[in-house]
């Protein structure tokens, strides 16, 4: 379908119109809608003037997690996702999913020794820092030597680490805050 | 070749009071690395680097005894029948092909499958309800895991996995439970329904989907976020718990009330399986199911629940033709079963008065 407005291009967007107590809807090109939406902006008495126009856009494209590039689509028709990031990916898909399946939006499981060794390290690494600023240095020192007993920062990973596939940045969920 | 002496070993049976009932129990862990795709999405690349990296380091460096590699993709379909009959591998794992694998310790409790829905699927099986046994050996492998590889974890959503429905723990903890008894009190869709509304899921353990031959359920979790793992296992014995109480009235109701109904279906079935030329899997299954609980009652002499529990093993096609070394034709199964369970239970017999009512 073709643009009621400049009759050129495909049309994209619906626009509503309500004139005189009716619904008017017209399928417009984005160029023409946008150019629709800001003429009203751009004018307060038009906006005022003109009747209510209730612009419908729909999304520009649908995301794909840039971990592996699972396409929304797929992960919707699938019900699986591709690879870690995919959980901060389509974070918002997954909420009504786990709320449905399970019994608590968090895990309170077993945690992986690596993760609670960091946890750890930042409880002390804060807790230093703060008898530091507090001059409490005896504190500090004792610290210091459990922050040194509890080993290198990162422990040597030997995981499949592939080459060329990005590693997923932020945590999914993103709390590193210990919960 | 593998698994030909494996085959006749089989965890003893347990000797609480749930046994006869609870049959056997499954712990059963999904667990992913963090730098690679999930299975399902890798490409098969992808999938042989995840079946290398962990392969060698299970069968060698995990501390399994007895450890066993087997690239699943490459072996005859018997085999991998017969794995799957021994709930070593699920039907997904078979169908997977390339960077499918499995590694097995000796005495077959513990297994890794490879590249199934996740990475890794830790499975620890033991005899009667003895979860917690079954997870400390799970989370021992579990921990051992985690300290040689980055695995995907999140604070916020636990153990990540490919399907959302496994998140958190990734827990899936199972009891099989054998419930002819509330099948002949015609009680059993009742205690079915009343676990699935409890949020458990009931599957029949032998056959299509949800049918179950041999009257053989497996009972396990659904939720895997949101609750820590003792109370997951804690929550699964109760009712399971409830479940064995509930079987073990059926039966003794039957046997007080009306015993003619027990003794009949546990003679019908020895009558048939000594005289049958033709026996399919699923009437097989039937018929060791009601012979189980027969035994179990003290109905039938000279035959023991482990040994029907070994035959409802040896009687599914991929066994019955790794131990002929041979692949038949379902209709030459069939008999060949027949004669087998024949010579198998020549010796069994009824017991006490109902033998005398011959």
């Amino acid at each position: 379908m073709k643009c009621a407005l400049c009759k050129e291009r495909p049309a994209e967007v619906a626009i509503k119109q309500v004139m005189d107590g009716a619904e008017r809807e017209m399928q417009v090109c984005r160029a023409c809608a946008q150019r629709a939406a800001g003429k009203l902006v751009g004018s307060l008495v038009e906006m005022l003037l003109d009747a209510a126009i209730d612009l419908q856009v729909p999304p520009r494209e649908e995301p794909s997690c840039a971990g592996c590039g699972l396409p929304r689509a797929e992960f919707r028709s699938r019900q699986r996702v591709g690879c870690v990031r995919c959980y901060e990916t389509f974070r918002r898909d997954l909420a009504p999913m786990l709320r449905d399946m399970h019994r608590g939006d968090h895990h309170v499981g077993k945690i992986p020794a690596r993760e609670r060794i960091g946890r750890k390290r930042t409880e002390l690494e804060a807790a230093l820092r703060a008898a530091i600023r507090a001059q409490r240095y005896e504190d500090a020192a004792v610290l210091r030597d459990r922050l040194r007993d509890l080993g290198a920062a990162t422990p040597r990973e030997k995981g499949a680490a592939p080459e060329g596939e990005p590693r997923p940045a932020p945590e999914p969920g993103g709390d590193h805050a210990a919960s | 070749m593998l698994l030909r002496s494996s085959w006749r070993r089989r965890p003893p049976a347990a000797q609480d009071a749930a046994a006869g009932i609870a049959v056997s129990c499954r712990v059963r862990l999904a667990r992913n690395l963090r730098d690679e795709r999930f299975p399902d999405w890798a490409d098969e690349a992808g999938r042989r680097r995840v079946f290398e990296a962990l392969g060698p380091w299970l069968a060698h460096d995990a501390g399994i005894e007895g450890a066993r590699r087997l690239d699943v993709g490459a072996l005859d379909d018997a085999t991998r029948d017969l794995l799957c009959e021994r709930h070593l591998i699920s039907t997904d794992l078979a169908g997977r092909g390339a960077g499918a694998g499995l590694v097995v310790a000796g005495d077959e409790r513990l297994a890794v499958m490879l590249n199934e829905e996740d990475h890794l699927r830790i499975q620890v099986i033991e005899p009667g309800m003895d979860l917690q046994h079954a997870w400390s050996v799970a989370d021992a492998l579990d921990t051992r895991l985690d300290a040689r590889f980055a695995c995907a974890f999140s604070p916020r959503l636990g153990y990540l996995t490919a399907c959302p429905s496994n998140v958190g723990t990734g827990l899936r903890a199972s009891i099989m439970v054998h419930l002819l008894g509330l099948h002949l009190a015609e009680d059993l869709d009742a205690s079915l329904r009343a676990l699935e509304r409890l949020r458990f899921a009931v599957r029949g353990v032998t056959g299509e989907g949800s049918e179950a031959a041999g009257h053989m359920f497996q009972v396990s979790n659904q939720e895997t976020l949101g609750a820590d793992e003792a109370t997951l296992i804690g929550e699964l014995l109760d009712i399971v718990g409830e479940v064995v109480r509930q079987e073990r009235n059926a039966r003794l109701r039957l046997r007080r009330d009306s015993p003619e109904v027990l003794v009949d279906c546990v003679a019908r079935a020895l009558a048939v399986i000594q005289s049958a030329r033709i026996m399919a899997t699923g009437e097989a299954l039937d018929h060791l199911s009601a012979l189980r609980l027969g035994v179990h009652l003290g109905l039938v002499r000279r035959l023991t629940v482990a040994e029907v529990d070994d035959l409802t093993l040896a009687i599914q096609p991929g066994h019955l033709q790794k131990r002929l070394g041979q692949t038949l034709e379902p209709a030459r199964r069939d008999v060949v079963r027949a004669d087998f369970m024949r010579a198998a239970l020549a010796q069994a017999e009824l017991h006490g008065a109902e033998a005398r009512t011959r």
